[in-house]
């Protein structure tokens, strides 16, 4: 009987916000915003980068066209060596004839300015012009200078480093960026359903249903429950994006669909799922002890943030996932999910590193979902007041 | 009133404390089938605390809740109580009849015949069209039929209806009265929480007044009347009336043309007053009236304070 109020009011929950316009919104818009701003335009560019673009060059140094044309076979630019008059190539560019003209000056090598002139023109192609005209440019004030810039050039040569773990295959770029993909996914995820269950529980408590609901099951079947069927939305909403995501990332980006691994998946999921149950029954507790979504805590909007903290560090962990104080964090519990998700994108984490970070994160849930049950039960019938910590302490003593 | 030997609840001297406020100090009723049992108090009397150990959502620091179910005293079997409480409040974007289905569902009554009888109860309150709405589309009478069908849909032993006339109008009262008549005929024992005392005192079999937290008044309604009210007689007569105005079982005695007004004291009964009256006065009409609850209530509780 009480198993099955707790999944009663979990295939509520999941029913009901399946059907809300908020669940629709949320699982559509929200990977079109990231689509667009984050990936719109780097994907346009990937298309479009195979185009060639014609530049004209007006070369008054004399000494930088030829060499520049010769470095730039096999690129998306083809260099123009013209005699037509500047003015008529900038009327090409205008008319579209044409996707730029490069002027260098007499007195390149002390200026060090050159002009581009263009409609409009990629980020890859501008970056390929830069990079190959100030190795021209430099090599030959080397040279002026009595150096030899071929030596020169083997001396300074860049070192490639190619990232490999022991005992694993070649970490690639696309792998790392589609981990950190999932997981920072899987966090949003986290997060936003947390909201969501937030507002379901002052809602309940602002219009009293929650009265009636607790005459019929347990106040810890109902907190319970309710965690479980926000947290199958939020999976459900995740896996829809997942499921759309990676293939398109897959096709575009000629990435593997099985970049990440099941074995992967399988650790992703156990930590999301920890790291939601975490996550939620604050979220579930905070809203239990508030009046209404105005009168939170600052006490409680510093809860509320915790989870999200491995966010905010993102950077760091890409990169350095092994510094001591971050690998620290990834054992105190509010943090768990988040650092060691990433840190495992990144990197490679020892076995014993996930296993007692697993161990201290289960001991945390349960031990927290015991104490926020017993907030849950007095807050949710304590109208007209927010509770502050000192008044939550007492009905975990008082329960 | 169809009442049984056996109770179907007994509330055995509950306590609840809040921090330093000790709101429930030591109360105990009984509940029978085909009871209407009227829950009364003044504001911040203790009763919602009270209400709210019986139905089970907090539970009492001291005493003992017990529940009659399938012939056996017991804990408080959720599954078998029904409640409408005080503080409406249904899912704003759910529709009706899934509503009803979900806390019937609660309730341990199957999908199929959860649906069954919302749509028998969604008729009979004329709600039929309403089913496939969300509740915020209805209006606020129509969304507290919707909670009084929650409460009772899956037929529960005991039921307590907390303020259930708020917010209808004549007519709806009319019908809900007419509605707990027939569910207190069926064998329903119900605890019936109102600030109505018209209300209270139409429906109600015994009341349970309670008043800072401690019970200061219980037992059949028209014992109480009997026993706390001050009758209130009008008499027309023709003769010499002055032996009222010496007499010791009259008070506020009132003269109006051919008519008299007075009240008999507390605990004195009307037949020992009748006994009283002088043979040669010719009495016309006499009416004595039951003191209304609401002087019981106001009476008792100023007593009380």
């Amino acid at each position: 009987m009480k198993n099955n109020d707790l999944f009663k009011v979990a295939k509520w929950e999941l029913r009901q916000n399946l059907m809300t316009k908020q669940f629709l919104v949320m699982t559509v818009v929200i990977p079109l915003m990231i689509g667009f701003f984050g990936g719109i335009p780097i994907l346009i560019e990937y298309l479009t980068g195979d185009q060639i673009r014609q530049i004209a060059i007006v070369d008054e140094s004399g000494f930088i066209s030829a060499e520049l044309a010769r470095r730039l076979v096999d690129t998306p630019v083809q260099l123009l060596l013209s005699d037509i008059p500047p003015n008529e190539l900038l009327l090409q560019v205008e008319a579209g004839d044409i996707d730029g003209v490069l002027f260098i000056g007499r007195k390149v090598l002390t200026t060090n300015f050159v002009h581009l002139h263009v409609r409009d023109i990629g980020m890859l192609v501008m970056n390929e012009l830069q990079r190959e005209l100030t190795s021209i440019i430099t090599e030959q004030r080397l040279a002026q200078a009595g150096h030899d810039p071929v030596k020169i050039r083997e001396l300074t040569a860049e070192v490639v480093m190619i990232p490999k773990l022991v005992g694993a295959e070649e970490l690639g770029f696309a792998a790392i960026g589609v981990s950190i993909g999932v997981v920072v996914v899987l966090m949003i995820g986290t997060m936003l359903s947390g909201g969501m269950l937030l507002q379901s529980v002052i809602k309940e408590k602002d219009n009293r249903v929650v009265e009636l609901v607790m005459s019929s099951v347990s106040s810890r079947d109902f907190m319970t429950g309710k965690i479980l069927g926000h947290g199958a939305t939020s999976l459900i909403q995740i896996a829809i994006w997942i499921a759309i995501g990676l293939p398109i990332a897959s096709h575009y980006f000629d990435i593997p669909l099985d970049i990440v691994t099941w074995s992967q998946w399988i650790i992703y999921l156990i930590y999301f799922v920890l790291g939601y149950l975490l996550t939620a029954t604050l979220y579930a507790t905070m809203g239990a002890a508030m009046k209404d979504a105005q009168s939170g805590s600052q006490i409680q909007a510093i809860v509320g943030m915790l989870p999200a903290v491995p966010l905010f560090i993102l950077s760091v962990i890409i990169a350095s996932p092994d510094l001591l104080w971050v690998r620290i964090m990834g054992f105190i519990p509010p943090f768990t999910p988040g650092i060691m998700l990433l840190r495992m994108a990144v990197g490679r984490v020892l076995w014993w590193e996930i296993a007692l970070s697993l161990i201290l994160l289960v001991g945390f849930v349960y031990l927290l979902m015991r104490l926020a049950a017993k907030i849950f039960q007095t807050g949710m019938l304590m109208y007209g007041k927010s509770a502050n910590l000192a008044e939550m302490w007492r009905w975990v003593k008082s329960a | 009133m169809a009442q049984t030997n056996d109770p179907l609840l007994r509330v055995k001297s509950i306590r609840k404390r809040f921090n330093s406020v000790e709101a429930v100090k030591d109360i105990s009723l009984v509940a029978y089938p085909g009871e209407i049992l009227g829950l009364l108090g003044p504001n911040g009397a203790g009763k919602t605390t009270a209400i709210r150990m019986i139905m089970g959502i907090i539970q009492p620091d001291q005493g003992e809740i017990i529940f009659r179910a399938n012939g056996r005293f017991g804990p408080l079997n959720r599954a078998r109580i029904g409640y409408l409480p005080e503080e409406r409040g249904l899912y704003a974007d759910a529709k009706v009849l899934d509503t009803l289905i979900y806390f019937a569902e609660l309730k341990g009554i199957a999908s199929g015949e959860a649906r069954r009888c919302a749509l028998e109860w969604l008729d009979k309150l004329n709600l039929t069209d309403w089913a496939r709405h969300k509740i915020s589309k209805l209006s606020k009478g129509m969304a507290q039929k919707v909670q009084f069908v929650a409460s009772i849909l899956h037929k529960p032993d005991l039921v307590l209806f907390d303020e259930p006339f708020t917010g209808l109008d004549p007519v709806n009262q009319d019908l809900f009265q007419g509605f707990f008549r027939q569910l207190r005929d069926e064998g329903m024992a119900i605890l019936l929480s109102s600030h109505q005392m018209n209300l209270v005192e139409a429906l109600c079999d015994s009341i349970f007044l309670i008043n800072k937290g401690e019970q200061v008044l219980y037992g059949d309604l028209s014992e109480i009347k009997e026993a706390h009210g001050e009758s209130l007689i009008r008499l027309r007569c023709r003769g010499d009336c002055s032996f009222l105005q010496t007499s010791p079982l009259v008070k506020d005695l009132t003269f109006s043309e051919n008519e008299v007004y007075f009240k008999l004291p507390q605990g004195v009964k009307p037949r020992q007053f009748l006994r009283t009256i002088p043979e040669d006065l010719a009495i016309e009409e006499i009416t004595i009236k039951r003191p209304p609850l609401h002087d019981i209530f106001v009476s008792t509780v100023t007593r009380s304070n």
